[in-house]
């Protein structure tokens, strides 16, 4: 197992496990998982995301993923 | 008529005359309302060469067809006028609830020209307009101004007016309406505080009439689906104070002056500390069912103390990440600041963020200030908002903006504008066709004339590489021209901007409300058509290629580490390839013959 | 039984969509007109911005507007529950608007006017945050009463 941290942004902070206002949540993966894995195991349907960041720089959901990861994931928005 | 109201008020300050003019339907045809109208009357009756703060200088209040008719958002206004800041024409778009008072009232524009002798306010009451005097207004904050002017006139005007910024003439003057809604940029504040005019209070009771009523119903069906995907949940919930976190991932939240596009403290000043912390409620513009207005207080354990709407998104990066301030209740507070004075956030943030910088580099000292202004020092930030906002001591230098200073102190480079007036919340070298929109824009740094970041950043219609040249001057072009005709409606850009049928939506919603089919072409055109007059405009002024710039910062410095690593803005190549596309010059200059082609000459 | 509107003031936005909608609902001689001062549902801020209050018609069961009616215009439909009142017999002379201590009539072109509960309100259909139901009219309205006292337009 391996620790992680995830960053869910807006509308996808409902998926915190502690709490919505969470800002960062540490996580225990299993080696090897890829953004994908963890997606999943937290249960972010693909649909909602925009982008994925690790450590600053775009991921792919293929991406593996290494002990102390920072990964941001965003949603479809807009501002002004 | 449907759509417009058929009226334009003149109001002449100097002499006090007041006189309804029939609304030209030829001009409605051609350039329909909002920005396209007033830009027009200002091509045909403005001495191009007037000083903007002069009596000279034309200030319109203008709203569109689309206002109040259900179309999706239909509560918006514009002001355009010569911009004490830019010297260009100018456009500045507000929402909240004034506009649709002065469409009710019977209106389609209010055009102020002269100067008052002292200080005065508008009232209108549908058919009744008077010019009252103003002197016990005098320096009062927007909010007061408000109160006393609903209990001179009625509990229900509404009311935009100036605060002590506009009286005297900072040149990043805003106008605010409902107390809370900015028409903030170009400094069309400062022409009211030139013209002495402290207001206009407003009561409207009349309807604006509509061809097809149940094409208009469908707005509701639009608006359902934008609030069932996840990015109208998002706008509902957060705000635009959302795209803090969208930016930052994506390495183009401007940070320190431009200089990095990652704020370290993005967590602090993003729409969910917002919920957590200041948020009373989510509130609506006039019209719109995206209510993605933020009502919010700063909490009785916070440093400052307030209550108000905000801040945007544009104002967490002007007064929060630009200048490192990461702290969600000194940002609140400023923001509310600026909207008691009557100040544009994002040009005071960038005036904010050139001084740091000068006095890092020791050009500007703290005896020259009074006090200190290093990065984040939000305290000193508030004392010298309020200097700038009466004129006082280092505050009324300061009152003249970001190029003024960095040219005055030596260091024109660190000015991030164009034109002269600050950029908005995006990094162009992470997004560079938001650097050609920066560039190419009638004044200057704004980017609500077509911001680019549907297309660059979320890959609607289709995923668009934002660090290379690759289709941005065609996609820049695109959003631009139908950006002009969403602002010459009179509604709100977003729902448009965020839908990937935005345009062909606002050319239904036209068509509903006039009574007359317009397909998605035709409303391109006339944006074409406003765009490029307003670009003939300044070319008659003298702006030309040279003034579509941006700062070696953007250009030749490498983008710091994150997404676009290294990357900078390839400008000219941009240049090149969009002037060709929009049938100007090499220099930037319309061609005689799609000035022609469009109807301009 | 009969209808009323109801209507929950923590969802409200202040947007006044009701407003202009309801306003359409009453387009006469073929022109569809948006014309928010002479809706029915018309909404009010209170005065330091923390409450959006859309005053619509309770439907009393004891009408303060009936009961002071001089020219006996204004009824209450036994079946229907709601409140009407016939515009030929309005003499315009406010006392209704007076009475009501909801803030829920208004005068539109010399006649007293109010919700009368249009088959399929547009006010509810143009509400983007569902701030508006149609409810049996029995359904108690002392909560919406008392925010329109709170808030009178």
């Amino acid at each position: 197992m391996m620790r992680v941290f995830i960053k869910l942004t807006g509308p996808l902070s409902k998926f915190y496990r502690t709490s919505r206002s969470a800002k960062k949540e540490e996580v225990l993966i299993a080696e090897g998982s890829t953004v994908a894995d963890l997606l999943e195991q937290y249960d972010v349907p693909r649909e909602a995301v925009n982008l994925v960041v690790v450590n600053r720089h775009r991921a792919g959901s293929s991406e593996i993923l290494q002990e102390n990861d920072e990964v941001w994931v965003i949603p479809l928005a807009a501002g002004g | 008529m449907n759509g417009w109201m058929g009226k334009i008020l003149r109001v002449n300050l100097t002499s006090g005359e007041i006189v309804k003019q029939p609304m030209d339907p030829d001009l409605a045809r051609n350039y329909v309302g909002g920005r396209g109208l007033a830009s027009k009357i200002l091509f045909d009756e403005l001495e191009l060469d007037c000083d903007p703060l002069g009596p000279e200088n034309m200030l319109i209040f203008v709203n569109g067809p689309l206002t109040v008719t259900g179309a999706l958002s239909s509560g918006r206004y514009m002001i355009v006028t010569k911009s004490p800041l830019t010297g260009t024409i100018c456009s500045s778009n507000s929402g909240g609830y004034f506009p649709a008072a002065f469409k009710t009232a019977g209106y389609d524009a209010i055009i102020f020209m002269g100067r008052a002798e002292k200080l005065v306010y508008l009232w209108i009451h549908d058919d009744n307009v008077e010019i009252r005097e103003a002197t016990e207004l005098k320096g009062m904050d927007t909010h007061e101004t408000v109160e006393l002017v609903r209990r001179e006139t009625h509990k229900e005007a509404r009311v935009a007016c100036i605060g002590p910024a506009g009286e005297n003439l900072v040149r990043y003057a805003a106008v605010i309406n409902d107390a809370c809604r900015a028409a903030a940029r170009s400094g069309v504040g400062t022409v009211m505080g030139s013209k002495n005019l402290k207001a206009v209070a407003v009561r409207g009771t009349k309807g604006v009439r509509v061809a097809d009523p149940e094409e208009l119903l469908r707005s509701n069906i639009i608006a359902d689906h934008i609030k069932k995907a996840d990015l109208g949940i998002a706008f509902a919930e957060f705000g635009t104070p959302l795209f803090v976190d969208v930016m930052n991932a994506n390495n183009i939240m401007p940070t320190r002056n431009f200089k990095e596009g990652f704020f370290h403290e993005g967590d602090v000043i993003n729409g969910a500390e917002m919920i957590d912390r200041t948020l009373v409620r989510s509130k609506a513009c006039y019209g719109c069912p995206l209510n993605c207005g933020r009502n919010t207080r700063l909490p009785a354990d916070a440093k400052f103390q307030g209550r108000g709407d905000g801040p945007e998104y544009e104002t967490c990066f002007s007064l929060g990440s630009n200048i490192c301030v990461g702290d969600l209740d000194a940002l609140t507070k400023m923001n509310y600041i600026c909207n008691e004075v009557g100040m544009d956030t994002m040009d005071a943030g960038t005036t904010l963020a050139t001084i740091m910088e000068l006095y890092e580099m020791g050009l500007i000292t703290e005896k020259k200030i009074g006090f200190p202004l290093v990065w984040g020092d939000y305290d000193n930030c508030i004392r010298l908002l309020y200097l700038i906002a009466r004129g006082e001591a280092f505050g009324r230098e300061a009152g003249m903006g970001g190029k003024y200073l960095a040219d005055k102190y030596g260091a024109p480079e660190v000015f991030m504008g164009s034109k002269g007036q600050g950029f908005a919340g995006y990094h162009p070298r992470g997004m560079v066709g938001q650097g050609l929109l920066y560039a190419t824009s009638p004044e200057g740094g704004n980017h609500t004339t077509g911001n680019t970041i549907q297309p660059e950043i979320n890959g609607i219609p289709e995923p668009m590489d934002p660090l290379t040249a690759t289709g941005k001057p065609e996609m820049v072009i695109s959003r631009q021209d139908e950006t002009a005709f969403i602002e010459a409606c009179g509604v709100c850009v977003f729902p448009y901007m965020l839908l990937e049928e935005g345009t062909e939506i606002i050319a239904e919603f036209y068509s509903a409300v006039v009574g007359e089919h317009y397909s998605e072409d035709d409303v391109r055109k006339i944006g074409e058509r406003i765009f490029n007059l307003e670009r003939e405009f300044n070319r008659r002024l003298g702006f030309t290629r040279k003034n579509d710039s941006l700062p070696k910062r953007l250009t030749e410095e490498p983008h710091n580490e994150g997404i676009g690593e290294g990357n900078v803005v390839p400008l000219e190549e941009m240049l090149d390839r969009y002037y060709q596309l929009r049938g100007w010059t090499g220099d930037g200059v319309p061609s005689e013959e799609k000035l022609k082609d469009l109807g301009i000459i | 039984m009969g209808k009323r509107i109801a209507f929950t003031e923590q969802l409200c936005t202040n947007c006044h969509l009701c407003s202009m909608y309801c306003s359409l609902a009453f387009t006469k001689d073929g022109i569809f007109e948006f014309r928010p001062s002479i809706g029915r549902i018309r909404v009010a801020e209170n005065d330091d911005d923390t409450k959006y209050v859309a005053h619509v018609c309770l439907q009393c069961r004891e009408p303060a507007c009936a009961a002071c009616c001089p020219a006996g215009a204004i009824t209450k439909d036994p079946e229907t529950g709601i409140v009407m009142i016939n515009d030929e017999e309005c003499t315009g002379c406010e006392l209704c608007i007076a009475a009501c201590e909801f803030g829920c009539i208004c005068m539109v072109d010399g006649t007293a006017v109010k919700c009368e509960v249009c088959d399929d309100p547009l006010c509810v259909r143009a509400c983007a945050v569902k701030a508006l139901d149609l409810v049996d009219a029995d359904d108690s309205v002392a909560d919406q009463g008392d925010l329109y006292k709170e808030v009178p337009l």
